[in-house]
């Protein structure tokens, strides 16, 4: 056990090994993260608390599959390095460890990064503190991709909200695999979904690599062994086109992921709580390269006022930062929104030309019996959205905003509790029979919810998968919607595309009845 | 909570048959549900992308 006060300096000591001295920790991109990270600006660490001889599972997975046969000889034990954000001596630290009832530091614990004995990619597993979910202003962050972490520190538990981080080795697992490895330590938390090591997350991809060559050391995962991997570890996965047609500096038209679509998508899927995958093109060298991330956060503003447009305006377009796990800087790590498709990270900041990031495909991993996808869902807003602001006819002080968002049911049940609905109106929907994973397609006027609409996300996309219509407004506005959609019906039905038309039409009539 | 503008006519009867306006945003409606359906639809050259940074 050592313990040394927070700097810069001791953090590069303390993440240095045999065979990666200080001075070239402190040149790693992870570095410039976590000392920022960790500094001041963020976790405002002051205290380092370094265990040797740590055993961590998934570095001695790794190390089985590939370490042990080198001739060299690494050893099979890391070292765990531990950040409080308050000083301490080694007595107050043996108290804590020896007298149970002594929380002192329980509430000062910020996480550990595990060292691996390993030449340059060091970054072992990592456990890290978000930063804090509630901010001034109108904005709130939200770590929807994170989970309870219980670690032991020579006998005391202590419990941090996180999602695990660490770097590719370059060997066992590129940044694919990395990705993965940091979704799946939250989707595990359900009993259906395997956490894999890195080196059995490559294993589950292929056979042999994407060119060809042997899998280890690992090149790189094309988009479909991405996806194979996923499902070898018990979950589905839903591939996002990009919808933004660019046009590069020779001419070259290319496909991009919009920024506003993106939003919509995160926001989307966020409430089940897996990390979202993104497969970005970032600056390298004199080119770009393809990497992945694991998204595991957002900043959004609350529903406000918006004025009335007739384009359909989303409370997604609320969300400001996103927060990804990048494994080649560091854990949760800001994504700022520019211009219609343009991101800036890390690899922009530190470009020299400042060249953007861009999002080329979105991979949504869900569990096996969602099979509604957010399209399907939006494809049925659109017509709708067309329909009330043709009632509305700019007499409302704000714009109709949507929130569509996939959620448990029970959670959605539990939410309305604490509506402004009546309680037999609440009874009748909290007594209705509902599948476990619902979409939830809510519409606000200002900070004001006017509807629910809700859809079976485990049916058939050409079925008819309305489920349910929670009716905020009151009875008088009701009875003049109810009667606007039928005195129009032959005409606004006409707004859905065909095999929707009658059916969903009838529903809200139905509901609003 | 007021939803509403001050003075507000809400009208429920029915719109006039074969608006142009009316018409013109059915059929954007119509197209935007189409191209946004057509996001699923995964082109197979892309499942070969190489993510390897």
């Amino acid at each position: 056990m050592e313990i040394l006060a927070y700097s810069e300096d001791n953090l590069a000591i303390a993440l240095s090994n045999t065979y990666t001295s200080s001075s070239v920790v402190s040149n790693k991109n992870h570095f410039i993260y976590l000392k920022d990270y960790l500094g001041d600006k963020g976790l405002k660490a002051k205290t380092i608390v370094i265990e040797n001889d740590y055993v961590s599972k998934d570095f001695l997975h790794d190390y089985a599959s590939y370490y042990a046969l080198c001739f060299e000889n690494y050893p099979k034990v890391c070292k765990r390095v531990h950040f409080f954000n308050s000083e301490f001596s080694e007595q107050e630290l043996i108290n804590f460890i020896l007298d149970i009832h002594n929380t002192e530091l329980t509430s000062d614990y910020l996480g550990y990064i595990v060292v691996k004995p390993i030449p340059l990619t060091i970054i072992g597993n990592t456990i890290l503190k978000t930063y804090p979910e509630n901010i001034s202003g109108p904005y709130k962050r939200e770590f929807w991709g994170i989970r309870d972490y219980e670690i032991h520190l020579y006998g005391r538990k202590l419990i941090v909200k996180s999602l695990a981080f660490q770097e590719q080795d370059s060997v066992l697992a590129a940044c694919a695999t990395t990705a993965v490895w940091s979704m799946l330590n939250k989707a595990a938390s359900d009993y259906r979904t395997i956490l894999k090591t890195p080196s059995e997350i490559t294993k589950d991809a292929d056979n042999i690599s994407h060119d060809g060559s042997r899998l280890f050391p690992n090149s790189g995962l094309n988009l479909l062994q991405i996806c194979k991997s996923i499902l070898n570890s018990g979950l589905v996965t839903e591939v996002k086109n990009p919808d933004y047609l660019i046009e590069d500096l020779d001419g070259n038209e290319e496909l991009v992921v919009s920024n506003s679509y993106l939003k919509r998508v995160l926001n989307a899927y966020s409430l089940i709580g897996i990390p979202v995958i993104l497969i970005i093109s970032v600056p390298s060298g004199n080119d770009f390269g393809l990497h992945a991330v694991a998204v595991s956060g957002f900043k959004q503003k609350s529903p406000e006022h918006i004025d009335p447009t007739n384009e359909i305006s989303w409370h997604a377009e609320n969300i400001e930062t996103i927060y990804v796990h990048d494994d080649q800087w560091g854990p949760f790590a800001r994504v700022l929104f520019k211009e219609g498709y343009l991101l800036q990270t890390d690899w922009t900041i530190f470009d020299k030309q400042e060249r953007p990031t861009t999002v080329v495909k979105i991979v949504v991993p869900v569990y096996p019996k969602i099979r509604i996808s957010y399209e399907d869902i939006e494809a049925l807003i659109i017509p709708i959205d067309l329909i009330f602001t043709l009632f509305f006819d700019n007499q409302i002080k704000s714009d109709l905003v949507w929130d569509v968002k996939i959620d448990y049911s029970e959670n959605f049940k539990a939410l309305l509790k604490t509506s402004s609905l009546s309680h037999e109106e609440k009874l009748i929907v909290l007594t209705r029979s509902l599948p476990k994973y619902i979409w939830v397609a809510s519409c606000y006027i200002g900070e004001f919810k006017i509807i629910d609409f809700v859809f079976d996300a485990t049916d058939v996309s050409n079925g008819m998968i309305g489920k349910d219509l929670i009716c905020y407004l009151n009875q008088g506005l009701r009875i003049k919607l109810l009667n606007f959609l039928k005195a129009n019906q032959s005409q606004l039905e006409l707004a859905f595309i065909n095999h929707k038309r009658l059916d969903y039409y009838k529903f809200i009539i139905d509901k609003l009845s | 909570m007021q939803i509403l503008i001050e003075d507000a006519q809400l009208n429920d009867a029915k719109l006039q048959e074969n608006n142009t306006e009316i018409n013109k945003l059915i059929e954007e409606s119509q197209k935007r549900q189409e191209d946004v359906l057509r996001l699923k639809v995964v082109d197979q050259d892309s499942l070969r992308m190489v993510v390897q940074l």
